[in-house]
């Protein structure tokens, strides 16, 4: 069984090997034959390309990314607090209505989206994005999961008490919750670090460029640098690592709780 | 109860959806009166020659400062689509597919110039030479500034390597066809197996060459198919010549994303035919230390032309003004020195043939060449004829680029080639609407 | 005493459904009425355009590209559901108990699905390159065939294919491990007792203990196949993409197509709305029939 595992292993992190080793090799070096793991002379210029401009991509990456995620946390949480523990009229159609909006493709909205981005002047800035990101279905039926596996009585033992739900919600929920709030997370820092679609189509100023879009600078009118491209793939590769790398005890068993009780 | 929610839940989002799209276009900052220079908002894609006019142009013009917004190329006309539908803050742009000018004039966005010509007291010349290209129902929708013209680049290392003697050699016999130009690709390769003979792009426009030099023009304004043979001729050369590795293989280029400028750095390419724009990559090339070879070993010469009378393709590129833009004037200004004499001197510096090239322009792009017959027919005059320039334009395009790769690949016969591509012409025509 | 009551409590739920619901709303419900609205329309981003009634869902569904469109990402979504869910299940069985080194092989496996699929595809085109590429010199060396890769219009579906189960096992290999930890001791002790082998436990105890969570993978699955836009795109040429010969355009990246290359935005709403509607088709399908297999009991 560890045989299997191992060969497993090895074939999943393979081609992230060879993008490690690819982003140190000069450009003549890197279609040669045979392979080489250890380049034949390591250069450090592919990262020097990038030094121009990349470090306002990740700049804006980060910045991006941590504002939506820590919108997300909280429209996710909110979202699932009235869904789970409040109860009123119409809530599990309007929670129906958030789960039918995970099926919906991107590209279907994306127009209507745009035009209404455009409409409120906000196009070709971050504020568009954190405001099409801020809502999460997946993040608040996560959340709301979890919720539901936390019994009842405690709340109710608290409204008792006389507590407000606000209350309630900061000083009993949250904290009880820490292993799907990390999750949430994790899974949002990783969809908006990577989110190239988005970007895409919303910045237009280089100055304002993420990451992702900024690793296609070198897929361009001119040729594929693939050097310069391996080491770009490599840096944007290492935050989320780092992040999934501490979290990664609140995530199994975050995932693991996503799924209960459908 | 419920009924209610949900009468409630739909009435909002559509009286959202409703004010939302409705909004549009309200300018939000109140203009102030101008004290300083007129400033515009231009667009244009990343190339060298486009920020040097830019510069050029806000150092010698005191009343007027051209904010330029540089988008990358590959995405250009997307992004731009997008900004226009949105009415952002442009007040002229350089477009990158002329075809798109249909929409973009369907939908009202291009201003008409004639009258900003005709206040300038004479025709602008750049126009005057692309007429056809200019005009769409009757309106002059954009001024040129550079000039298109499809050309022969090629390796002279390479024709010596292969022993056999260069493109110009059979201009000058007037035996430069078509059918020439595939034997001496298959002459290249056939010499050494690690020379490619030519190399034509991966854009679906390429195939278009042998029927835009016919005066064919695929489907026409008025929504009917003119002839394909042509392009079905040129296809079935083009893979006569991939099957032997004598032209590189298109679905490769497109593949590995490479480019036809490093094929021809690499020097390993005998012909490359592009555009007039090609010359600056030239120079760049250099500067950047990519070229495998000396500056003075390449050439420029006549494209491959089976008519009696020399043609080449391509169409200019120019700068249109928005219809919403409240700076038109100062916009015009701009565009209109862009195509003058002045830009010229500008684009002809950095290779690039002007639409109108004065004097100064010519001296200029001499620095650029290689010594030689190049420069003679880089610039001689020439007729240009623009197939696939129409509403259908782009679709064709795509659609072809697509088909044809089937066809290269073995996977369909020429009858079958041909069927299929009358069809997707019929169905363009039918579905565009 | 009442009315304030109630209206403080209005005002709270309010307070907790408005960050959510005001998101929702603006961005995601209204662009999806707008959608709608435009598949009616022959809208190219401007002002001129007039409504045309159901013209375009005629186009697309007598289009014979239309057609193989869907054909395309069906192909795409199944063999990736499949491979994906099979593959997450088998590894999720062998990292399920607590071995040493499990965690680690949990993280490696998981690795791919952090990563963007922007630096996943160029990595892969990189490893595929059609002439000198490190497959083909891998296979070369050991003296098997070589493959044009994303090159041919016959692989290059099954290139993107495999990549994307490459990077996406992981994710469900994670989710149901955490189903398997889920289900109690006792229930495999009493199959045991009733005298149940191996296989039997896995067809009674696991699988029925595993159905809730196989049945949200399998949702999620299916839904992501049918949106894959990234991997094209990327893969096969960005605006000119959808792989030699159209092999691989997938619909979302038709949309895409039709959307910014053509400016039909009237038609790739159409196209979206149609997608809307067969992914609600297949997630109703798929949520009916659980009823037949899923079993939220067992625990």
């Amino acid at each position: 069984m560890y045989i299997l595992l191992t060969i497993a292993a090895f074939i999943t992190l393979f081609p992230l090997i060879i993008v490690l080793s690819s982003s140190f090799k000069n450009e003549s070096e890197l279609f040669n034959f045979p392979f080489r793991f250890i380049p034949e002379k390591v250069i450090t210029t592919n990262f020097l390309r990038l030094m121009d401009r990349f470090p306002r991509y990740i700049w804006n990456s980060v910045k991006l990314t941590t504002t939506i995620v820590i919108v997300q946390l909280f429209t996710a949480a909110t979202g699932a607090y009235v869904f789970t523990k409040l109860r009123w009229k119409g809530r599990d159609f309007i929670f129906g209505l958030y789960l039918a909006s995970m099926m919906i493709p991107m590209q279907a909205v994306m127009i209507p989206q745009f035009l209404i981005i455009r409409n409120i002047n906000l196009y070709d800035t971050h504020l568009s994005l954190v405001l099409l990101g801020a809502f999460t279905a997946f993040g608040t039926f996560l959340i709301k999961q979890y919720f539901m596996s936390i019994p009842d009585t405690y709340c109710e033992a608290a409204r008792i008490d006389g507590a407000k739900e606000w209350t309630i919600f900061t000083t009993l929920m949250l904290p009880m919750s820490k292993a799907v709030l990390v999750t949430q997370v994790i899974f949002s820092f990783r969809f908006f670090w990577n989110d190239f679609f988005t970007p895409l189509i919303y910045i237009t100023t280089p100055s304002l460029k993420t990451l992702p879009l900024g690793m296609t600078d070198f897929v361009r009118e001119q040729y594929v640098y693939w050097g310069p491209q391996m080491a770009a793939a490599l840096i944007s590769i290492v935050p989320v690592l780092i992040i999934f790398l501490f979290g990664q005890k609140y995530f199994v068993q975050g995932v693991a709780s996503s799924g209960l009780k459908g | 109860m419920k009924k209610r929610t949900y009468l409630l839940v739909t009435v909002l989002a559509l009286l959202c959806s409703g004010v939302l799209f409705a909004a549009g276009g309200a300018e939000s900052a109140a203009s102030k009166k101008d004290e300083g220079p007129v400033v515009i908002s231009y667009y244009t894609w990343d190339d060298g020659s486009h920020k040097a006019l830019i510069d050029t142009f806000n150092a010698t013009h005191s009343h007027i400062q051209v904010n330029a917004q540089i988008l990358p190329a590959a995405d250009y006309e997307t992004k731009l689509t997008t900004l226009l539908s949105g009415r952002a803050d442009i007040d002229a742009f350089m477009e990158k597919r002329q075809s798109d000018m249909f929409g973009q004039y369907a939908n009202g966005y291009l201003e008409p110039l004639d009258s900003y010509i005709k206040a300038t007291g004479k025709p602008n010349e750049a126009v005057e030479a692309f007429k056809s290209s200019s005009v769409i129902n009757g309106d002059i929708v954009v001024i040129p500034w550079r000039g298109g013209a499809y050309y022969t680049y090629y390796n002279k290392n390479v024709f010596k390597k292969a022993g056999v003697p260069t493109p110009d050699y059979y201009v000058e016999r007037g035996e430069w066809t078509w059918e020439k130009f595939e034997e001496v690709s298959k002459a290249i390769t056939a010499a050494d197996s690690k020379l490619v003979g030519s190399t034509i792009y991966i854009w679906g426009g390429q195939g278009f060459f042998q029927a835009g030099q016919a005066g064919d023009s695929i489907v026409t304004p008025d929504g009917k198919i003119d002839s394909i043979e042509n392009v079905v001729k040129q296809l079935e050369m083009r893979k006569r010549l991939e099957d032997v590795g004598a032209m590189w293989s298109l679905i490769d280029m497109k593949v590995t994303k490479l480019h036809y400028s490093k094929q021809f750095y690499d020097g390993n390419v005998g012909m490359l035919l592009i555009g007039e724009w090609f010359p600056g990559q030239m120079v760049v090339g250099a500067k950047d230390g990519l070229l495998a070879f000396d500056f003075e070993d390449w050439g420029i010469t006549r494209l491959p032309c089976d008519q009696e009378e020399y043609v080449t393709v391509g169409l200019p590129t120019g700068n249109c003004i928005t219809s919403y833009s409240k700076k038109k004037d100062a916009a015009f200004e701009f565009i209109n020195w862009m195509s003058g004499p002045a830009g010229a001197a500008v684009a002809a510096s950095y290779g690039v043939l002007p639409a109108a090239p004065g004097e100064a322009a010519r001296a200029e792009i001499a620095k650029n060449l290689p010594k030689g017959n190049s420069i003679d027919y880089f610039l001689e005059p020439k007729r240009n004829n623009t197939a696939n320039f129409s509403p259908y334009g782009t679709r064709v395009e795509t659609e072809f680029a697509t088909i044809q790769e089937d066809f290269l690949l073995g996977n369909m016969t020429v009858d079958q080639f041909r069927t299929k591509f009358t069809k997707t012409l019929n169905d363009i025509i039918k579905t565009t609407y | 005493m009442n009315t304030t009551h109630s209206l403080r409590k209005t005002g709270t739920i309010l307070s907790f459904l408005l960050p959510s619901f005001i998101g929702f709303l603006i961005f995601v419900f209204s662009p999806m009425i707008g959608a709608i609205a435009l598949s009616f329309t022959n809208y190219s981003g401007g002002p001129n355009f007039r409504f045309i009634g159901l013209k375009n869902y005629m186009v697309a569904f007598t289009d014979q590209n239309f057609l193989s469109y869907l054909l395309v990402t069906f192909e795409f979504m199944t063999i990736t559901v499949i491979f994906q869910i099979g593959l997450g299940l088998g590894f999720a069985l062998l990292l399920s108990r607590n071995f040493k080194g499990c965690s680690t092989y949990r993280g490696i496996l998981y690795l791919p699905n952090i990563l963007s699929s922007v630096a996943v595809g160029l990595a892969f085109m990189f490893i595929f390159e059609p002439s000198s590429g490190f497959m083909n010199q891998l296979l070369a060396s050991l003296g098997l065939p070589t493959s044009k890769w994303l090159a041919s219009s016959k692989s290059s579906l099954s290139v993107i294919i495999t990549i994307a189960i490459w990077q996406n096992f992981g994710y469900y290999m994670v989710l149901f491990i955490g189903g398997l930890q889920n289900i109690s001791r006792t229930q495999y002790e009493a199959a045991e007792m009733d005298g149940a082998g191996k296989i039997k436990q896995f067809f009674h105890v696991t699988l029925p203990g595993l159905s809730p969570i196989l049945f949200y993978g399998l949702t999620i699955a299916i839904i992501r196949g049918f949106q894959v836009f990234d991997y094209i795109y990327i893969m096969t040429g960005g605006q000119q993409g959808g792989g030699p010969a159209g092999s691989t355009n997938v619909l979302a990246f038709d949309i895409y197509l039709n959307a910014f290359t053509f400016f039909r935005f009237g038609y790739a709403s159409a196209e979206s709305v149609i997608l809307m509607i067969i992914i609600l088709a297949v997630t109703f399908l798929q949520s009916h029939g659980q009823k037949k297999w899923v079993n939220y009991d067992i625990v």
